[in-house]
């Protein structure tokens, strides 16, 4: 119970700042490399973009946990509590299979590209490892908005 | 009937609070799942393919960057030396915020971050020598808009990536612009003040002090030299800047002030990652629903009733201009961007407007929307700062709302404030 409170508190923003900061060492190190050292790294802009990539999938899972999406509210606010309270919880279920839809589709992506065995051209990354990024953010998503519409739900009692 | 299903389920998705990437999202699925034109895999790979740029890691780095000063200590002394070169003239303090926001916009490539970290500090300030709450933040809301306009800028990296158009090239030619937006906030600032006697009996402050508070900031002042002066000397691309300063802000801020712990970093990295990845969700849904829109000619579709209105460019841009204002008023300026840009920039070339020229039209246009009710991120920040209703603000926000809608037609119809620049170092 104790580490699903932790992941539930800490999973994504761990690797939110991790991948953020190898990010900016790795781009500073390519520029430090290249113009102090003479001697340009191959390695680092590749990786750095790969690891974009996961910033951005776990991210929006973030982003959904901290209720951080940029969205319009304005519409809804015209309406009474109880009836907004509906409205979100539909959108909640929306977004849910909109996630759901990534994630299968998303597994048969990364299938197709691991069947093709193509490797990222600097590092040799198999390309597998960079789609798996999408449907890896979506189950986190799902699991996120799982939990969002039971908390909608039992916010009524 | 394609384009009915697209645009008739994101209007209703946006309306019941779906997040606007995935309201793209999952409109453009139903369109796929409709007409079966495009597969669902290309929408998949799509959310991968669209970042999978190093023109947009600026992005994270320049917010990165930004909050880095922000919380640094670095806005502070800003502020001092604004202080103590222009704080003497009538509505000195107000003087002094625009220009500090100037200064910070060439480190930070967003609004509210401007707003926050100018505004916050000089705000309370404000209001502690008898400027009207109203005035002191409907001006800090506004001269935080030029963050996205001086560069580094958030918006211009978006528009840059969606139409196709040099970063690099756009960050030079927002330059001028957005010095431009400055001084015509200044001299308002100055006449409204001379009107309320705002900041009348302030003191001179001797060449010693002035000398004190810029060494006491030149690692600050040296930010922009170093960010701007790599870029315009070709020396680094946007992103290699943006990870210098990045790295920069942590050293100076760690090191130097040290008014940084690590703990803030930690903070700042993952608020920085969130903001980011809520705005790149936008950019790779909004691939596919472009996609679809391409297919179905919608871009020329919307190219051609516009110019059947009206052969004359003046009106066909001041049309766009009314639309931007509009969408801003009710959309993130990012997401406006993103969604916008496919559709108005064949409008814009075919009227021989240049591409460059356009981003800058669409950067100020959407800065705007940054302070314009109901939905405007800056006010939202500055109410909080200067605790008064977005009602009593909103009221204080029409004057400065003039001024910047007569600097963006000036921008708008003089195109060689913007690519006078451009044209001069690009050659």
């Amino acid at each position: 119970m104790r580490i699903l409170k932790f992941l539930d508190e800490y999973a994504e923003s761990t690797i939110l700042i991790i991948t953020l900061l190898l990010m900016s060492v790795f781009i500073g190190l390519q520029v430090f490399m290249r113009y102090v050292m003479q001697a340009s790294l191959s390695w680092s802009e590749e990786i750095s973009r790969y690891l974009f990539i996961f910033l951005i999938n776990i991210g929006i899972s973030y982003g959904v946990k901290q209720d951080r999406h940029v969205a319009i509210s304005l519409f809804i606010n015209i309406f009474s509590e109880k009836v907004k309270k509906y409205l979100l919880i539909v959108s909640d279920l929306l977004f849910l299979i909109f996630s759901i839809v990534i994630v299968v589709h998303g597994m048969q992506v990364v299938d197709m590209i691991n069947r093709f065995g193509q490797k990222s051209p600097a590092v040799g990354i198999p390309m597998w490892v960079v789609y798996i990024g999408t449907p890896l953010g979506f189950s986190l998503v799902s699991l996120r908005l799982v939990q969002r519409i039971i908390i909608r739900i039992k916010g009524d009692e | 009937m394609v384009s009915l299903v697209l645009f008739g389920s994101f209007v209703i998705f946006l309306l019941i609070n779906i997040p606007i990437g995935i309201a793209l999202g999952i409109s453009s699925l139903i369109t796929i799942i409709y007409s079966g034109r495009v597969d669902i895999n290309y929408l998949v790979q799509n959310l991968t393919t669209s970042v999978d740029s190093f023109p947009l890691m600026a992005i994270p780095f320049f917010i990165l960057a930004g909050d880095l000063m922000g919380k640094g200590g670095i806005s502070k002394r800003l502020l001092n030396v604004g202080n103590a070169l222009f704080g003497r003239y009538t509505g000195g303090l107000g003087i002094v915020t625009i220009v500090s926001c100037m200064f910070f916009a060439a480190i930070s490539g967003s609004g509210p971050a401007t707003v926050a970290a100018i505004g916050g500090l000089v705000i309370p300030e404000m209001i502690r020598k008898k400027y009207s709450v109203g005035f002191s933040t409907s001006l800090s809301a506004t001269a935080g808009s030029i963050g996205v306009m001086i560069p580094p800028s958030i918006p211009m990296v978006i528009y840059g990536v969606s139409g196709g158009v040099s970063i690099t090239t756009l960050f030079i030619a927002g330059f001028i612009p957005g010095i431009f937006v400055g001084l015509a906030l200044i001299l308002w600032c100055y006449i409204s003040s001379k009107k309320n006697n705002y900041g009348e009996q302030e003191r001179k402050y001797s060449a010693k002090e002035i000398f004190a508070a810029i060494n006491e900031a030149k690692w600050a002042l040296l930010i922009p030299v170093i960010i701007l002066g790599g870029i315009y000397g070709g020396i680094f691309t946007p992103t290699e800047a943006a990870a210098v300063a990045v790295i920069y802000g942590f050293l100076v801020g760690v090191f130097v002030y040290r008014d940084l712990s690590i703990k803030d970093v930690f903070d700042i990295l993952k608020k920085s990652a969130l903001t980011t990845a809520t705005v790149l969700i936008i950019l790779g849904t909004a691939n596919t629903f472009g996609r679809i829109l391409t297919m179905e000619q919608i871009p020329m579709k919307i190219a051609n009733a516009i110019i059947s209105v009206s052969d004359s460019s003046v009106v066909i841009l001041l049309l766009i201009n009314l639309l931007l204002l509009f969408v801003g008023c009710f959309m993130d300026t990012t997401a406006a961007i993103i969604i916008l840009t496919p559709i108005l920039l064949p409008v814009a070339k075919l009227i021989g407007v240049d591409p460059v020229h356009f981003g800058i039209i669409m950067v100020v246009n959407l800065a705007i929307g940054f302070i314009t009710p109901p939905l405007g991120v800056n006010l939202f920040v500055a109410c909080g700062i200067g605790k008064i209703s977005l009602e009593d603000l909103s009221r204080s926000m029409l004057p400065w709302l003039v001024v910047m809608i007569s600097c963006l037609m000036i921008i708008t119809f003089i195109p060689e404030i913007s690519l006078f620049l451009p044209k001069l170092l690009m050659k």
